[in-house]
């Protein structure tokens, strides 16, 4: 119960340090890499407690692994674009 | 020799439910990928969300999904320990937050169709805005509106006696993916998009 308490507590707080990034002047690289990281961990968290993998059978894990690990690929494969038209927005 | 299955294997139901969210989750990364796609391929991308209602709004849904997903992790803890007047009642308050997550985001919906935004069109330039937007916004709360109708008939069969404990969970579980897409929605669409 606690622990629930503390994992909500953080996603909270991670909440708030995302919205503050969105307005102060990070250069927006930075910002970008620091939303992707703070959202993986959000992720990470939800699913590692909230959804009990932590304390679920190895197998389970190991079994979804790959597609985890997909999907993540496939939501950065465009981060090399993103750069690319950052340059086109402040040429 | 003979085993149980609890020793061996997870349950069907929980890994059935955890491959449909593996598929859904690839939706969401086809959908979003999509998004990522057209918005670098236009150099003026609509940056439309001042800080009330827009940010303001989507920073309290993330607050409210995050707090119905403590709530159903309560309800899962109480169907743990047999309580099930109360798992009811957390099950009950998930389903509240849920409903306050649709609410705000429809007001939010509203005020920008009230601004002209559409599908094909918005009053800032560039009209690759809306079919993403909308789209993204209205698969994810479409997930979170079957969530609703989904913990209101475990709700109620609790309630009546029916369902285990892992029946619970496994409902659990639909419910924390529904919150999980949001922490990639919320800085995708919104955060990213601030009025400068």
């Amino acid at each position: 119960m606690k622990k629930y308490l503390a994992v909500w507590g953080v996603l909270l707080a991670l909440t708030a340090v995302e919205v503050l990034l969105a307005y102060m002047n990070t250069p927006l690289a930075v910002m970008l890499g620091l939303l992707i990281g703070l959202s993986l961990v959000k992720a990470g968290s939800i699913v590692a407690w909230f959804m009990h993998m932590a304390t679920e059978r190895r197998a389970l894990m190991w079994t979804l692994f790959p597609a985890f690990i997909f999907i993540a690929l496939a939501l950065l494969s465009i981060l090399p674009d993103a750069s690319r038209a950052l340059q086109m927005v402040e040429r | 020799m003979s085993v149980a299955v609890g020793q061996v294997l997870t349950s069907p139901k929980k890994l059935g439910m955890w491959l449909f969210l593996v598929s859904d989750a690839l939706t969401f990364t086809a959908l979003i990928l999509c998004y990522g796609y057209v918005r670098m391929a236009s150099p003026a991308w609509p940056k439309p969300f001042d800080f009330s209602p827009g940010i303001l709004f989507s920073t309290l849904m993330t607050f409210v999904l995050l707090t119905s997903s403590l709530t159903m992790v309560m309800a899962v803890d109480s169907m743990r320990k047999d309580q099930r007047g109360r798992t009811a009642k957390w099950i009950v308050a998930t389903i509240l937050c849920g409903a306050g997550f649709i609410a705000l985001h429809m007001t939010e919906w509203r005020h920008m169709m009230a601004e002209g935004v559409t599908l094909r069109t918005n009053p800032w330039g560039d009209p690759l805005f809306g079919a993403t937007f909308f789209g993204l916004t209205g698969l994810h709360m479409a997930h979170v509106a079957s969530g609703i109708v989904y913990l209101g008939i475990l709700g109620a069969g609790v309630r009546m006696g029916r369902f285990t404990e892992e029946d619970v969970e496994v409902g659990g579980l639909y419910w924390h993916f529904v919150d999980l897409v949001w922490m990639f929605l919320f800085p995708l669409v919104y955060l990213t998009a601030v009025k400068p």
